[in-house]
């Protein structure tokens, strides 16, 4: 017996998904992200990524815990450059400040990996592996209906397996 | 200034995390992982990975949702132009059967492959992470394997980071 599964059947709908804006600081992304995906009674739940909107609302990108890690190296980019030269000194107050890093500079962008719903299990689970990703955003042509994670699938081939 | 946390200080302390062996095939191994998860609505919860012991006890691996799902034949499917999406499941769940001879061993992330060592400040954590591609890193303190330091960690100090 075949079943046949689509990747819009195992996918978070996107109402569902927490939204923030391209032009936030980081740390505004942090305390929303933290605010979405938090420890209760010392299990971690929630959404691990925020969808990311352009100043039109129109969803340009995707925020995970791994794009955060992103700012830790544009900040340590920051701090070399200015490091010991007393010109960069005219430049640090934009460029030091770690506020000044925002959504933007470390999202992924929507265009860069993304599956159609009525694709296969298997081509979404493919490109997770392909593209090292966790979070795969799921289009209608070019309208974003939903995101599918690792997890969801996991655990969708695991039931398969076992039934 | 926030003093200088270390990837020890954040880390998950080897003795939490679940553990299979290396002789244990794919399909026990994805079965031991479903169970440490738990469905809240359409959040996930759980440990998403399981540390790989030798015969003697000895902690030789890491065992990842991705891995998984990438080891269990994927890449031969990936292949197969022959293959029909709509057949998926069937031809998937066969193939898994017949690949239960694939041991954890064979597909596990040998340890030593990307470690930090216990005193290595967060921010390089962050960016060892990004550079090896993955969510989870080995901390040694001297030669001792003491824990494991994760992306979602880094994010439980980030705000400490970026103000």
């Amino acid at each position: 017996m075949s079943r046949i599964m689509k990747v819009r059947d195992l996918m978070v709908p996107v109402e569902e998904y927490p939204v923030i804006y391209e032009n936030v600081a980081v740390a505004e992304a942090i305390s929303e992200l933290r605010s979405s995906f938090h420890e209760k009674d010392g299990t971690w739940y929630g959404f691990q990524s925020l969808l990311v909107l352009d100043r039109k609302d129109r969803l340009v990108g995707i925020l995970t815990l791994r794009s955060l890690l992103k700012a830790f190296k544009i900040q340590a980019l920051y701090d070399h450059l200015l490091k010991g030269d007393p010109s960069g000194l005219m430049f640090i107050k934009p460029f030091s400040n770690s506020l000044e890093i925002t959504v933007k500079d470390i999202m992924r962008p929507l265009k860069l990996v993304t599956v159609q719903q009525n694709s296969s299990i298997l081509e979404a689970v493919q490109i997770i592996c392909r593209k090292k990703v966790n979070s795969l955003p799921v289009m209608d042509r070019n309208r974003l209906v939903g995101i599918v994670r690792t997890m969801d699938l996991f655990w969708s081939v695991g039931e398969l397996m076992e039934s | 200034m926030n003093s200088v946390k270390t990837a020890e200080d954040i880390m998950v302390s080897i003795g939490d995390y679940g553990t299979i062996p290396e002789t244990a095939t794919v399909f026990e191994a994805i079965k031991a992982l479903r169970q440490s998860f738990h469905r809240d609505g359409k959040a996930w919860y759980g440990h998403r990975t399981v540390v790989v012991l030798d015969s003697r006890g000895k902690l030789t691996g890491i065992l990842t949702l991705r891995g998984l799902l990438r080891a269990a034949g994927f890449r031969e499917l990936d292949e197969d132009k022959g293959l029909k999406a709509e057949s998926w499941g069937w031809y998937y769940t066969s193939q898994l059967r017949e690949e239960m001879g694939i041991k954890v061993r064979d597909i596990m992330r040998p340890i030593e492959l990307a470690t930090v060592k216990s005193d290595t400040p967060v921010t390089e954590v962050a960016q060892a992470l990004l550079r090896y591609g993955v969510n989870s890193l080995p901390v040694f303190r001297a030669n001792e394997l003491v824990g494991i330091v994760r992306t979602l960690d880094v994010f439980m100090v980030i705000d400490e980071y970026f103000k």
